[in-house]
């Protein structure tokens, strides 16, 4: 019963993430439910749904849209902040940050280049938001074959352990602990700009 | 006839399933569980081909009495020349060829 009662909740759902002109799509695979015997198979399908419906580019309301985007922004803005503490522009940070020193300008470049991708995301520039995560990307990696030795799990758990110690981290440590931060951001920032694109494009005329 | 590059094997098989019974009306369902593909397979590929006008769809009134409509679907005649000619085998190797490399 409960799957019966959760199957019939997610058609709902997939009718309303449906776009419109397609809704007659998710009607029929909503009326279909009730023509499947098995609560099991019905909950799969409507599953189907619900994933048919997001494929078909889910119809999401555009103040949902601008709420995420300037939500994504300001998270970039604030990592590009972040950076800029930590680089010591701004206050003194935890002692484990004083290993930054020797990347500093690695950090300030990164904090830039996230201002520049949260404003360019609030902007709908999506080029450039795209252009400056590559630019980030390319900077990173260009570190890790300068100086390959940092990236090491180890060394980053070493720099966490040191900041939860409130302990000085080595300069190695620090340096593994920002490159895998820093892949990790831009890949979510890179996942969540994908979202955006795709919808902004649903929403351009031809 | 050269196969088309865009038809997947689950389009191929949507398509094979209809062109069975090209008269009939199919339900979403049914056709999910005769081509084994999940709703959420499916289901893109039923737009798809609707959109190409390869597929009508219309909802028709269920056989079972109190049960709601239900939207069913065939090929159009182009969608059906499209699956007979998906249906054709690939065309045999050049016998010349065929033993060249053995």
């Amino acid at each position: 019963m409960i799957r019966r009662s959760l199957a019939e909740r997610l058609a709902r759902h997939a009718l309303d993430v449906m776009p419109p002109e397609r809704r007659t799509w998710a009607r029929g695979m909503a009326a279909e439910l009730d023509h499947i015997e098995d609560d099991g198979a019905a909950l799969g399908f409507a599953l189907g749904a619900v994933w048919t419906g997001y494929r078909q580019g889910a119809h999401v309301p555009s103040n949902w849209l601008r709420l995420g985007r300037w939500g994504v922004a300001g998270g970039a803005a604030a990592l590009g902040l972040l950076l800029f503490y930590l680089s010591g522009w701004l206050r003194r940070p935890p002692e484990a940050y004083d290993a930054v020193a020797p990347f500093s300008g690695l950090a300030v470049l990164l904090g830039c280049a996230y201002l520049g991708a949260g404003w360019s995301l609030a902007k709908r520039r999506l080029r450039l938001f795209f252009t400056l995560l590559a630019g980030m990307f390319a900077l990173l990696a260009g570190a890790v074959v300068v100086f390959p030795r940092g990236v090491e799990i180890g060394s980053a758990q070493a720099f966490y352990a040191a900041l939860l110690r409130q302990e000085p981290a080595t300069p190695h440590a620090f340096y593994a602990a920002l490159l895998l931060e820093e892949f990790v951001f831009i890949a979510g920032l890179a996942c969540a700009g994908a979202v955006f694109w795709r919808f902004e494009r649903r929403r351009t005329p031809g | 006839m050269a196969r088309p590059a865009n038809v997947s094997a689950q389009t191929r098989r949507v398509l094979a399933t209809l062109a069975a019974q090209p008269q009939t009306w199919r339900y979403g369902y049914d056709l999910s569980k005769e081509t084994g593909l999940a709703s959420g397979t499916l289901y893109p590929l039923l737009i798809r081909l609707s959109e190409q006008g390869l597929l009508e769809s219309e909802w028709r009134p269920s056989q079972k009495p109190g049960r709601p409509q239900r939207h069913a679907h065939r090929l159009t005649g182009t969608g059906l020349a499209l699956a007979l000619a998906q249906a054709e085998p690939l065309a045999p190797p050049n016998p010349a060829l065929a033993g060249a490399g053995a």
